[in-house]
């Protein structure tokens, strides 16, 4: 059992080993081993029971204990399960999309990497762990929005992306150590239970709230650090499906949804929770209307959507957010797939250069049909349900809240309506010879359609049940009918949805979530002076020390002078000493040899070749060696 | 009556002195191999003398003195054969005509 828990994290890991070493001897590259590990992950998520748990002590030092460990329950597997379904279908898509293109083994290894980080992150039960897999995640969203780094713009993209998801996840690293001080572990369960039973003041418990929040408001793209998901989207579509609307974005929501309880203790950040969502939605809702590129109007949605599961947060409904999430990571993946099969057939994103792609796609375009009906919440597909869950929530709350739930919902279908009519339907502007994708490609977008569809169905009752009046229903109903509408409409007459005036507003924040960069240049200038003067500082005493070596010089020359006299001496002595030698050791060693030279003649002698006088000799030898043998017995 | 100790010890150094008069003094190769032959089963004899008056239950000496009788035999085939050689080349085997090795 505990094999099998460890295996679902590992074998995407081992696996983006694998690719890494041996992928480019293999048919697809090691994308088949990615394929294979988030399958065989999937089935050992489902097969496991609801308490499994392995947990160690990774070391203690002085009262506090860091621990590391996975564990499963309800909402760990709920999640894990979203991951893994999700990796599988993406890396399906991939093995088609990668076919035939450059440096496969990387991406894959990059791709198996990010996945089994992900899997750790959503079931780890210790902060530790949950935070070094929120980096290693960061760190793959890197590399794969740099994945084509030879691309203009892309190394700027992934910087960009990496520092400001870094600027929350700061923020994370301080809530977390926190936790340590307060808990003295790492490990989830015992900070819920401090919290829970009231261990945890209400001070420190919000501090780390928004601590916490900090890291989320990064990742999951929300205000003011939202200016990175659009431009992440210059990376390889799959990358965008998988890592930049399904799961890596969402593991914002699921820090949320995991620390549940201690945001529960501190309403002050569930309010503040409510208010980013609440701002992001709309902003990138109303962005996404006028946005004119196919996967930047998506990576907008993803931004409002995740604003919405905030908003889903902040007011109470967790279980309406998990079931946005899921639905989300279903409709959004297939909407971003059928986006990179558009864009490989027809060479562009450019809303304003595609259309009339259903006759050429029809597979494709019924694909992202279905991810776009969903998204704008047209029963009975998934986002239909969770957006009647979470307006359920909302009207539950407060009635401005579901009338703001209700305008997303309208915006949603705005922006989708258009994006869809403009690529699929109207006049063909893109070339004729377009031709529906690798089998491959349409299995994994298939799949995941088929999820969009039915996943709200399949999991309404099951993980939050909607008591909602049916005038909200109908209302909610027909809002998404009308958004559509509308942002259909529009796209046939070719323009943005709702005036251009949203293009002014993405760039105003694209400039404003760049400031605090530009602050800290400013910052930079200013400290500029102080740096000067503190070079100043050293530059007086550096001259100071240079007087004073001066003055060491005079000293110094006097130590010459004395040196040179003990160094003549010393050369008198030795020249004495030369002589010495000469006289002395000299003809002493050619005595020495010429004795040696003349004894060695006279034993030549002994020589003779004579075999009885050598035979005498041993024998003499012997009886020498008795007698002295029989002395010494006898002394 | 028993023959004593001492008349052993007696033909034993007896028989050395031959040999070593042998080894010594005979110019013959033939000889001096002889001579060896007689040192060596005088040793053998003493060997043996030494065992039965002294301690006759300890069977070493009897080894001991089979080992020095096979010795001398390879000794004497590995000499005579040297020999044999040496005579083929020279046509001699005074043992004073063989000095190459001084050289």
């Amino acid at each position: 059992m505990n094999l099998l828990l460890v295996t679902v994290p590992l074998l995407s890991l081992l696996a983006a080993a694998a690719a890494l070493s041996a992928g480019s001897r293999l048919r697809w590259g090691g994308g088949e081993l990615v394929v294979v590990a988030a399958a065989v992950s999937f089935a050992a998520l489902v097969v496991l029971p609801d308490d499994a748990r392995l947990t160690a002590v990774w070391f203690e030092a002085g009262g506090y204990r860091l621990t590391v460990g996975i564990e499963i329950n309800q909402l760990t597997r709920f999640v894990a399960l979203v991951v893994a379904g999700t990796a599988f279908g993406v890396a399906l898509y991939s093995l088609g999309y990668m076919a035939g293109k450059v440096d496969r083994p990387r991406f894959f290894a990059e791709l198996g990497l990010f996945v089994g980080a992900m899997l750790t992150l959503v079931l780890a039960d210790s902060l530790l762990l949950l935070f070094a897999a929120w980096e290693v995640v960061g760190i793959t969203s890197y590399l794969l929005i740099a994945f084509r780094y030879d691309h203009v713009g892309a190394p700027q993209a992934a910087t960009k992306a990496f520092l400001m998801t870094r600027i929350g996840d700061v923020g994370l690293l301080l809530g977390w150590l926190l936790a340590l001080q307060a808990t003295g572990s790492t490990d989830i369960g015992a900070l819920v239970a401090a919290v829970q039973t009231g261990q945890l003041a209400a001070v420190p418990a919000t501090v780390m709230a928004f601590l916490m929040l900090a890291g989320v408001v990064g990742k999951s793209a929300q205000l003011p650090l939202t200016g990175w998901l659009p431009d992440a989207m210059i990376g390889p579509t799959p990358v965008s499906a998988l890592l930049h609307s399904a799961t890596m974005v969402a593991a914002g929501v699921f820090l949320v949804l995991r620390l549940y309880p201690l945001f529960e203790a501190a309403p002050s950040a569930l309010s503040a929770l409510f208010w980013i969502g609440a701002a992001t939605a709309l902003v990138a809702g109303i962005i996404a209307t006028a946005e004119t590129d196919l996967k930047r109007v998506l990576a907008w949605s993803t931004s409002s959507q995740l604003g919405e599961m905030m908003i889903a947060l902040g007011l109470g409904g967790p279980l309406a957010a998990a079931l946005h999430l899921a639905a989300h990571a279903a409709f959004k993946s297939t909407l971003f797939l059928a986006a990179g099969s558009v864009q490989e057939e027809a060479g562009t994103r450019e809303l304003s250069r595609l259309g009339g792609l259903i006759r050429s796609l029809p597979v494709t375009g019924v694909g992202f049909l279905v991810g776009a009906l969903a998204l704008a919440g047209v029963p009975p597909l998934s986002g239909f349900w969770s957006e009647e869950a979470i307006l359920a929530v909302a009207a539950r709350q407060a009635p401005a809240a579901a009338l703001l739930i209700l305008l997303l919902v309208i915006l949603a279908g705005l922006y989708i309506g258009r994006a869809t009519v403009a690529t699929f339907f109207g006049a063909a502007h893109a070339r004729d010879e377009i031709r529906e994708s690798g089998w491959l490609m349409l299995a994994g977008m298939v799949l995941l359609a088929a999820c969009a569809a039915a996943l709200g169905w399949a999991l309404a009752g099951r993980v939050a049940a909607p008591e909602l009046d049916i005038a909200w229903r109908s209302a909610a109903v027909a809002a998404s009918l009308v958004g559509l509408c509308i942002g259909g409409l529009r796209a046939l007459q070719g323009a943005p949805a709702v005036g251009i005036w949203p293009a002014a507003l993405a760039s105003g924040l694209m400039a404003a979530t760049v400031s605090p960069a530009r602050g800290v240049l400013w910052l930079a200038v200013k400290l500029d002076v102080v740096e000067a003067a503190l070079d100043r500082a050293t530059r007086a005493i550096a001259e100071v020390f240079a007087r004073l070596a001066g003055d060491m010089i005079v000293a110094e020359r006097g130590f010459d002078a004395a040196g040179r006299i003990a160094a003549d001496g010393a050369w008198q002595i030795a020249c004495g000493a030369e002589g010495a030698e000469v006289l002395g050791f000299g003809r002493g060693g050619d005595r020495i040899a010429a004795t040696v030279a003349f004894s060695g003649e006279r034993l030549r002698a002994l020589q003779t070749g004579k075999l009885y006088l050598y035979t005498l000799g041993l024998f003499l030898w012997a009886s020498a060696a008795l007698v002295a043998g029989v002395l010494l017995l006898w002394l | 009556m028993i023959v004593p100790l001492t008349a052993f010890l007696v033909v034993a150094a007896i028989l050395f002195a031959i040999g070593f008069y042998a080894v010594i003094a005979q110019r013959s190769a033939v000889m001096m191999l002889m001579g060896i032959e007689v040192l060596l089963n005088a040793v053998g004899l003493n060997i043996i003398a030494f065992w039965r008056f002294t301690a006759p239950a300890d069977y070493s000496a009897q080894i001991f003195a089979i080992l020095i009788v096979t010795i001398g035999a390879v000794e004497m085939a590995v000499g005579l054969a040297l020999m044999m050689l040496l005579y083929r080349q020279r046509k001699s085997v005074q043992i004073d005509s063989f000095t190459e090795l001084q050289r």
